[in-house]
């Protein structure tokens, strides 16, 4: 009986999480995010234009600030359409976005031992020299590894 | 955590740090040629873009790892500290696996360039052989973090009048005691697509 309610509760405690804020942030980010993995190829400016108005629109019809989310990344991005196709001709994958989901998730607090061991101060100001080039945080699946980053 | 951390001690202004999350339900996106040029592109940020680059793109032809490799390196090599954080390598597509961290030894040539990674145990072994002296360090639950989150998360409930003291120290019990048996039964092998949601909502 107190192990169904706890997983009833951790269901509603997700859903209300996607509720408040989070789902917003998603729901923009994906559908454009979708559209770069459909095409291999590099994007026109002038197509990567149309198709992010009309995500904007189609947003903006859902939630005020969806759409106003979407042009704070237009703009950010895209200020300068010859940087913008050289940038996109590098790659087109776009990987600040999920930095951005998962530090607001984050509990503050939660990780912070990271910062404090031997281990990463050596690897973070380079005394260990070459050899501490590369830090490997091991654990299984729901440790708090994501978290870290 | 670590990036947000890397910029709050930064002592001079100009570090570049790079970041990718593996995702395994993006294999397609997520190839070497693409993730080392949105590393490149991280690295250059709100910086010019080197004219080499620029001169490169006009060419026309898409480049390719060999092409991009260089260009990393040129921009690394300009820059007075780099860090590239990649999370969940165990996303990666296996057969990929390899070839990416090569790229990343590759690039990895100038000693101010820090490699910052996490995954499950079994790809230690694989980090190992591309980064013989990588420093492993074991990431376990921890019940002060967890304790502290489930706080933070009833807080935060939007129905506060149905729950009372009892009801609140059963839950924060109750997920305790189940956490660790969530992780490892649960999660043993890598979730088919179906069971994609149920992943994330537990990554905490």
């Amino acid at each position: 009986m107190g192990v169904k309610f706890v997983a009833t509760n951790e269901t509603r405690y997700d859903t209300s999480a996607f509720a408040s804020g989070k789902f917003c942030k998603l729901s923009v980010s994906l559908p454009y995010f979708s559209t770069i993995s459909t095409h291999s190829r590099c994007f026109e400016p002038n197509i990567m234009a149309q198709t992010t108005n009309t995500h904007t629109v189609t947003f903006r019809d859902r939630n005020i600030n969806s759409g106003n989310t979407a042009n704070g990344v237009n703009t950010t991005v895209y200020n300068s359409d010859q940087n913008a196709e050289i940038m996109c001709w590098i790659s087109p994958l776009k990987l600040e976005d999920r930095h951005d989901t998962v530090r607001t998730d984050r509990h503050e607090g939660v990780g912070d031992w990271l910062l404090e061991i031997k281990e990463f101060k050596e690897w973070r100001e380079d005394e260990g020299g070459a050899d501490k080039a590369v830090l490997f945080c091991s654990g299984n699946p729901g440790v708090g590894k994501t978290h870290l980053m | 955590m670590v990036i947000d951390g890397l910029y709050d001690q930064a002592r001079n202004g100009d570090l570049a740090v790079a970041w990718l999350y593996c995702d395994y339900l993006a294999p397609q996106e997520q190839t070497v040629i693409n993730v080392i040029g949105a590393i490149l592109k991280q690295l250059i940020g709100k910086r010019e873009i080197p004219k080499e680059i620029v001169e490169e793109s006009q060419g026309g032809r898409r480049p390719l790892l060999a092409d991009l490799k260089r260009m990393l390196k040129m921009v690394i090599n300009s820059l007075p500290q780099v860090f590239i954080c990649i999370d969940a390598l165990d996303e990666y597509l296996p057969k990929d696996l390899p070839i990416l961290l090569e790229s990343l030894r590759d690039i990895r040539e100038s000693p101010t360039t820090r490699i910052f990674l996490t995954g499950r145990p079994h790809v230690k072994e694989a980090i190992l052989r591309y980064f013989s002296k990588a420093v492993v360090i074991p990431v376990s639950p921890n019940q002060d973090d967890i304790r502290s989150y489930i706080e933070m998360r009833l807080d935060r409930d939007e129905e506060p009048e149905v729950m009372d003291n009892n009801l609140r120290s059963d839950i924060v019990k109750m997920v305790l005691e189940k956490m660790s048996d969530m992780c490892v039964a649960k999660f043993r092998v890598p979730p088919a697509n179906g069971d994609a949601c149920t992943y994330q909502q537990l990554r905490i």
